[in-house]
């Protein structure tokens, strides 16, 4: 049995917004933040927010519970305060290819797990397929440092209007 | 506000981390080395913070076990404000910090190593990996991702929910429990028991595959450290230290850990920016030790619940007293985490674990302090300086990763020689020296703070240097 879903109405019902990074490596925590504005975002009422310093395996059985998933992370090969959407996993694709064993981005030694594997564990272990976006913003900086630089800064309105576009237009599907 | 420091060289910080072979004249393997590249920077950003502040700065360094950091850090907190906490509030982080043990206890033992565990070491990368016990085992998954959700619960509704939980302070913790979120964890525990003693069940059914491995693994004479109690049982938040040695025969016993510093020495090695503390009276590199829940087995008399005092008894039996073989990590882990579980039902039933007097107050009334508490890994010590205003000057922290340096480079070492044959680094070499490093389930990110994920890459060197062959994950 998946856990059941953390919150039940709101225009974003069952969706699951997790921001991600490090707050202490500069741009590396655009995710977190996004995700707390997020929390205070009318269009995102109801959605479930989680801030998560990396992604890890028990994140399936949230993403089990959601219908769609938006996940929020720095990204180092993109134009610094750049803002991209793109579909990771989920949804009707995944289960057009079953046999698919996402191979780990993951070391040794990492206790970190990639995006198509959590929610290859979702479908796996829940049968849950929802459709899972990745929305990156362009980092300039991932010094030693608890602030976002100025081009991820001026991003943020622009990462919370893609989350909210995800929802107008996938949340209800 | 943004605060930004620079630290020379910040260009290793990608470095990540790497492992060097060395070859003789003869094309023997004569040395190895766990070269961490990675560089922490927590002792110097800390500098010139107020000191109130190091249980929430300190937690950042990981997401994996933040709630260790703000343990340690804490009661380093307490001894320079010279202040005991209330009873209930010690409680109160003895439950979130064996909260913590059991949800990164599980992601190692389920997440990381059952792969190796259920498919084998050589089996193709692309299956043996989390997705694919998921597709083979999917209790044991499931069992997996459920204790580490309970786990991380128990941290999220006692200490509070973002990435990094603010409810360890100095002087105890910041509220009080209710009554809902005990019987809400409560709820929990026949579940998590039930989970961890079904995969106790599948390693022990399973163990006879891995005798090689226990016996190649890391299998060496070494001392082992941990915290314990008055009655010399396992105790993951205070006590004394204790220290044995590979016959169980002690070291050093009841050693208050506010006086590590006079047992404890740090190496360097130019080759890794991960320290090599050592026993001092054995000196370095001789005076090597082991921590985490193997060395807590090995130390202690029992756990003291009685789940986990059975399996230990059949532990102890199928592995002996002291256990030397660095594969029995994983086993070991499995009766921490089943002693951890029981051990917060039993605090979760105490009479005043309600009381709403869950923390001390008081000013800067010492100008050093030391905090130290077992993580899921092992020991953790936090050693702090201030000025009379509380401010940071000097801060020192030995993590668990640090402390099983030696003994993963000595690990790694065994699997070379058991290996390498020739001037080729193969597959089932590389499997293995991944996996032994896996069974200290070692985190860079606490131990030098690491940006992003750790990649494997292995190089084969010939005496003068010169690389033979290398391999990457």
């Amino acid at each position: 049995m998946p856990p059941a879903p953390a919150a039940a109405d709101g225009p974003a019902a069952r969706v699951l917004v997790v921001g991600y990074g490090s707050t202490l490596r500069g741009d590396d925590g655009v995710g977190p933040r996004a995700a707390e504005l997020a929390l205070e975002d009318d269009r995102l009422a109801g959605a479930t927010v989680l801030l998560r310093h990396q992604l890890t395996p028990e994140l399936a059985a949230d993403i089990a519970a959601a219908r769609l998933v938006v996940l929020v992370d720095a990204r180092a090969d993109a134009a610094p305060g750049s803002v991209s959407v793109e579909r990771v996993g989920g949804g009707v694709a995944a289960e057009a290819a079953p046999g698919r064993v996402p191979r780990p981005d993951a070391g040794a030694t990492t206790h970190h797990v990639g995006a198509a594997e959590v929610a290859a564990l979702a479908r796996d272990l829940w049968g849950a397929s929802p459709e899972v976006f990745a929305v990156g913003v362009g980092a300039t900086s991932f010094e030693v440092g608890d602030g976002l630089s100025d081009p991820v800064e001026h991003a943020l309105p622009a990462v919370l209007d893609a989350i909210a576009a995800l929802v107008r237009e996938r949340g209800r599907a | 506000m943004s605060r930004t420091v620079v630290i020379d060289p910040v260009t290793r910080i990608e470095g990540h981390s790497k492992i060097t072979i060395q070859l003789d004249d003869r094309g023997e393997v004569v040395d190895a080395h766990f070269h961490v590249t990675q560089f922490r920077g927590f002792e110097r950003i800390t500098q010139g913070r107020p000191v109130h502040e190091m249980p929430a700065i300190m937690a950042r360094i990981c997401g994996i076990c933040p709630v260790s950091h703000m343990v340690a850090s804490s009661k380093a907190v307490d001894d320079i404000m010279a202040v005991e906490p209330t009873p209930t509030g010690a409680d109160l982080r003895r439950v979130i910090n064996l909260g913590q043990i059991v949800q990164s206890n599980a992601l190692s033992f389920f997440h990381l190593s059952s792969p190796d565990l259920l498919f084998g070491f050589d089996a193709d990368p692309a299956v043996r990996n989390i997705v694919g016990v998921a597709r083979a085992n999917p209790q044991l998954a499931r069992d997996g991702i459920g204790l580490r959700k309970w786990g991380q619960q128990i941290i999220e509704w006692i200490a509070g929910k973002r990435i990094h939980p603010e409810g360890i302070v100095p002087g105890g913790v910041a509220t009080p429990l209710t009554a809902e979120v005990r019987d809400r964890i409560l709820d929990g525990v026949p579940e998590a028991i039930g989970a961890v003693e079904r995969a106790i069940a599948w390693y022990k059914s399973d163990m006879l595959r891995w005798e090689e491995e226990a016996a190649t693994f890391g299998n060496f004479r070494s001392a082992f450290m941990g915290l314990v109690d008055r009655q010399g049982n396992v105790d993951h938040y205070g006590g004394w230290i204790r220290v044995v040695d590979a016959d169980g025969k002690p070291l050093a016993d009841r050693i208050d850990p506010k006086t590590f510093n006079d047992y404890i020495g740090e190496a360097v090695e130019p080759w890794s920016y991960l320290k090599s503390p050592y026993w001092k009276a054995m000196g370095y590199p001789d005076g090597i030790y082991r921590v985490g829940p193997l060395a807590r087995l090995n130390v202690a008399e029992r756990t003291g619940t009685p789940r986990a005092d059975e399996e230990l008894e059949k532990f102890r039996w199928r592995v002996g007293r002291v256990a030397g073989s660095s594969f029995h990590y994983h086993y070991a882990r499995l009766i921490d985490t089943l002693h951890a579980i029981e051990r917060i039902e039993e605090l979760l039933r105490g009479p005043d674990i309600l009381s709403k007097h869950v923390r001390s107050y008081a000013g800067i009334n010492r100008n050093e302090g030391i905090g130290v508490s077992e993580a899921p890994r092992g020991t953790l010590m936090h050693h702090y300086k201030v000025d009379d205003d509380g401010i940071v000057e000097w801060a020192n922290l030995i993590i668990a990763t640090g402390h099983n340096n030696m003994a993963m480079n000595r690990a790694v070492l065994q699997v070379a020689r058991h290996h390498v044959k020739g001037e080729t680094i193969t597959e089932p070499m590389l499997n293995r020296v991944e996996a032994v490093i896996r069974c200290y389930d070692p985190c860079l990110s606490c131990s030098t703070h690491a940006l992003g994920q750790m990649a494997l890459r292995i190089q084969l060197l010939a005496p003068d240097g010169t690389v033979l062959d290398e391999l990457a994950r």
